[in-house]
């Protein structure tokens, strides 16, 4: 990019971001594509990155009204620095990770968002450049991946229990974070036989304050189990080996099961590339369900389903007949993540399958399972529930939808469902929008779905900020009963938890 | 300096062999002064590989920093070394339950494997009638 060039953009884009921008490489093809494209595209804005290490708000503006009884923190996790050295990561999910925490109280929000310090980040400040191979990328120069932990970022999403706070990404160790001033703790060890396994970013809290969690170790051929009591302390491990691993981003509890659904996205060492290329859809080898007992992770029942992609579960649990229902926002193939998410990061809009919410039934004991879409014509993805019920009958999902204006490949409006019914209702963002995860929070002392908020950020590329909206759960489709708006745009994120307080 | 060396699979000394060199190591990047910087010195394929039949094995005090040895008269050839930080002193690298180390480790060359080891091709160097010296940093 030469300077002209940069002086357009500052004048535009980075002012709208009110963030310095960050430089692009000279010779950085990726880099320079980015920031044409943006010029046409202002939607790009989500992907630009940032290298800041640290973005603080005390007050943002707020238009209506937060309830009162509203306490706590929403924090948010995902890739936010896509560019080291002024080189740009191919992969939307490569970027360091970025902690976001939204203190909300007493009708007031203030914003701190942190890079989380992995020891990639302290590699790569050192060396000013892109060292280790990540989940997307793998540049000439990259060292190869020699354990997971050396490419670890900390991007995906985050986890309060047992009274730490800890930043999860899905191939190696969660990272403890310090949940008021988001200084990064370290590495988080549960015990030396699970020290450097991977540890998903989509644990479950089940109703009895059990923690559970998995990790696809892939060049280990095994998928590991953890079970961790409330404290934080961890209980139990399995492992269930298998000669191919496939990546896996979610999985669900119900009160007396655990289920992996393996799709078949299968990893393959000897592939070059990077971690997402070494990986191999096999659709004639089905999505397999393994069914474990929670007392007894060492032996598993497996159902098997024709192939499918999913990334995101809202919920499961078990009916009194012994069949188990399961949400999940399901795609017929994984091209969105190998088509659409790289290529966004050169500028480029690549459509590729998208995601439906569907109710899969799996009945364990003749062996079989079936799925059929909730809402056959919406585009869903990022399915959240009342945090209460994991493993219980839910009759509520949040899921991010599409009004069908927007420009982008991801969502501008929120969507609320009954599973069971198909009834939903919708809140539009707008075409200038793109929605991010939204989640429930229960009113203190409340009971019931209906009964609390939906939190949740949106990315407003014309205004240039991230906003966020509290709604009131039952009525979703008023609109927000608050909006709070950052005087900044922050790099578009992926998951996170609201810890009351 | 000549290190303190402990449990020797092998005479260090190569003396009278017709082509012979010194060989300097030194490991960077020791983390704490905890237990012993392990080196063992390969110079065929399987026993790189195996981690077995070393020619030579070095077992150097921690020091924060650096830690550095010499291994005198080696016969010229193809050598290859794997070194772990034995931090809690068992003499053993550590692993998880799936067997990734779980102690400080590297390879000559800083070689790296492709999810997993690297193989010899990759950490091996040559050694012929002049003194070589060889760094290596160790990760955890």
């Amino acid at each position: 990019m030469n300077r002209r060039d940069f002086l357009a953009l500052s004048a535009t884009t980075a002012a709208m971001a009110g963030l310095p921008l960050p430089l692009a490489a000279a010779g950085d093809d990726w880099a320079k594509a980015f920031r044409a494209a943006l010029a046409e595209k202002p939607w790009l804005l989500g992907w630009l990155g940032t290298n800041e290490a640290r973005l603080e708000t005390p007050a943002l503006t707020v238009d209506g009204t937060i309830p009162s009884e509203l306490s706590g923190t929403l924090y948010r996790n995902g890739p936010a620095q896509h560019e080291v050295g002024g080189r740009r990561y191919q992969h939307w999910f490569d970027g360091d990770g970025m902690v976001q925490a939204f203190r909300i109280g007493g009708g007031k929000v203030a914003h701190l968002g942190r890079l989380v310090e992995t020891a990639k980040l302290a590699t790569e400040d050192k060396a000013d450049r892109p060292v280790e191979m990540t989940f997307g990328t793998y540049l000439p120069d990259m060292r190869r991946a020699a354990n997971a932990d050396a490419l670890n970022t900390a991007n995906i999403s985050m986890l309060h229990h047992g009274g730490e706070l800890l930043a999860l990404w899905e191939g190696g160790s969660a990272y403890q974070i310090e949940p008021d001033t988001l200084d990064t703790i370290g590495p988080k060890t549960w015990n030396p036989l699970t020290k450097g396994l991977p540890f998903s970013a989509h644990p479950r809290v089940d109703s009895q304050g059990t923690l559970w969690s998995f990790g696809y170790a892939s060049s280990a051929g095994a998928i590991v189990l953890y079970r961790i009591d409330p404290a934080g302390t961890l209980v139990e491990q399995g492992i269930v080996r298998m000669e191919r691993v496939p990546m896996v981003h979610d999985f669900v509890v119900t009160e007396r099961q655990v289920l992996l659904v393996l799709p078949p996205l299968y990893f393959d060492r000897e592939r070059p590339g990077a971690f997402l290329d070494r990986h191999v859809w096999d659709p004639d080898a089905g999505t397999r369900i393994l069914i474990f007992d929670k007392d007894d992770l060492t032996k598993h029942r497996t159902v098997e389903m024709p192939a499918f992609w999913m990334f995101h579960f809202g919920n499961a649990w078990e009916d009194s007949a012994g069949k188990i229902h399961l949400d999940l926002a399901r795609y017929d193939d994984p091209s969105l993540m190998f088509e659409t998410l790289r290529w966004v990061m050169r500028g480029e809009y690549r459509p590729a399958t998208t995601a439906r919410p569907y109710r899969m039934t799996v009945d364990p004991a003749a062996g079989k399972a079936t799925s059929e879409a909730i809402a056959e014509d919406a585009e869903a993805e990022f399915p959240r529930i009342d945090p209460r019920l994991t493993g219980l009958r839910h009759r509520r999902l949040i899921l991010l939808g599409s009004d069908g204006s927007a420009p982008h490949p991801l969502f501008n409006a929120v969507v609320r469902v009954d599973p069971e019914t198909g009834e939903r209702s919708f809140y539009s963002y707008g075409p200038n929008a793109i929605a991010e995860e939204h989640v429930f929070v229960p009113r203190p002392g409340g009971t019931g779905e209906d009964d609390g908020w939906v939190l949740g950020t949106v990315l407003n590329y014309k205004a240039g900020v991230t906003r966020l909206n509290v709604f009131d759960a039952a009525g979703l489709s008023d609109g927000p009963l608050a909006t709070a708006s950052l005087p900044y745009a922050l790099p578009l994120g992926l998951h996170g938890t609201f810890v009351a307080g | 300096m000549r290190a303190p060396l402990l449990g020797l699979a092998a005479a260090l000394s190569f003396a009278g062999v017709a082509q012979a060199a010194d060989l300097t190591v030194t490991i960077q990047g020791v983390r704490s002064a905890d237990g012993y910087v392990m080196v063992a010195l390969f110079d065929r394929e399987d026993a790189f590989k195996e981690r077995k039949n070393e020619i030579a094995a070095l077992r150097l005090r921690a020091r924060e920093g650096q830690v550095s040895a010499t291994l005198h008269d080696l016969p010229a050839g193809t050598y290859g070394f794997a070194v772990y930080h034995d931090e809690n002193g068992n003499s053993e690298l550590d692993a998880n339950l799936l067997g990734m180390p779980t102690e400080g480790y590297t390879f000559s060359n800083d070689a790296r494997g492709s999810f997993g080891p690297p193989g010899f091709a990759d950490a091996k160097f040559g050694l012929d009638a002049e003194p070589l010296k060889m760094t290596a940093t160790l990760s955890y």
